[in-house]
């Protein structure tokens, strides 16, 4: 399973690799088969660390996800795309009048 | 001055040379630039130009550990109280260095992290967001 954390300046200036480590050292600990990939921040700056999961072929993310966060992420299945607090929400749609 | 010598070929190889100096010295002493004036065909006038122009090269020995705090308009939106702490608790002002010598402080105009600032930079590592807690141990 693909999992992705930016490694551009702003995300790393904000623990993105801290938060790499702890996802290989967590996936490694619960025997989770994972591969890292390290990418470009989509530009959603204050979600970063941005860490997106790979379900079926659609990305779903979460954050920003700090280190401490990671343990709380893989108890919630977010290898499987489950829904955790650090879900981005979607904006609250306004009416068109 | 081994990276005049690896440098020199290079077109404007004045750049990458003070970089290279300083990378290993952490500073430009005043005695090389006559020596790199020498090895470019450039007036030592010019090679001062560009070493006191450019705050990034340092003219003298910082400390072990340089912290670059952003100085750029939307990080000073956010920092004030953080550039108290920051000079507080080291006790030096910019350009100035602890008296154990393990830290200099130097004001930097913007590292372009403005999105997730306030920056700052110690040594090589830009940090976002930082908060005094974070930023200061």
């Amino acid at each position: 399973m693909k999992i992705y954390v930016p490694r551009d300046a702003a995300a790393l200036g904000v623990g993105a690799d801290q938060t790499a480590q702890a996802i290989v050292a967590e996936a490694r600990r619960r025997g989770v088969a994972i591969e890292l990939i390290r990418n470009g921040s989509r530009g959603l700056l204050w979600l970063e660390p941005l860490v997106e999961v790979d379900v079926g072929g659609t990305r779903m993310a979460y954050g920003p996800v700090q280190s401490q966060d990671v343990a709380g992420l893989f108890d919630a299945h977010f290898t499987s795309g489950k829904p955790h607090a650090l879900s981005p929400r979607r904006p609250r749609q306004k009416s068109r009048t | 001055m081994g990276a005049c010598a690896r440098l020199k070929a290079l077109p404007g190889a004045l750049l990458p040379i003070l970089h290279a100096v300083q990378e290993t010295l952490t500073y430009i002493p005043k005695d090389a630039v006559p020596l790199i004036a020498r090895e470019l065909n450039l007036s030592v006038a010019e090679v001062h130009g560009v070493v006191t122009s450019i705050t990034t090269f340092s003219k003298k020995r910082p400390g072990r550990h340089v912290v670059h705090l952003c100085r750029a308009e939307a990080c000073r939106r956010l920092q004030r109280a953080r550039r108290r702490t920051a000079k507080a608790s080291l006790g030096v002002d910019f350009h100035g260095t602890t008296r154990d010598g393990a830290i200099t402080l130097e004001p930097v105009y913007c590292l372009g992290n403005c999105a997730l600032g306030p920056s700052l930079m110690i040594d090589q590592q830009l940090h976002g967001a930082s908060r005094p807690s974070a930023s200061m141990r």
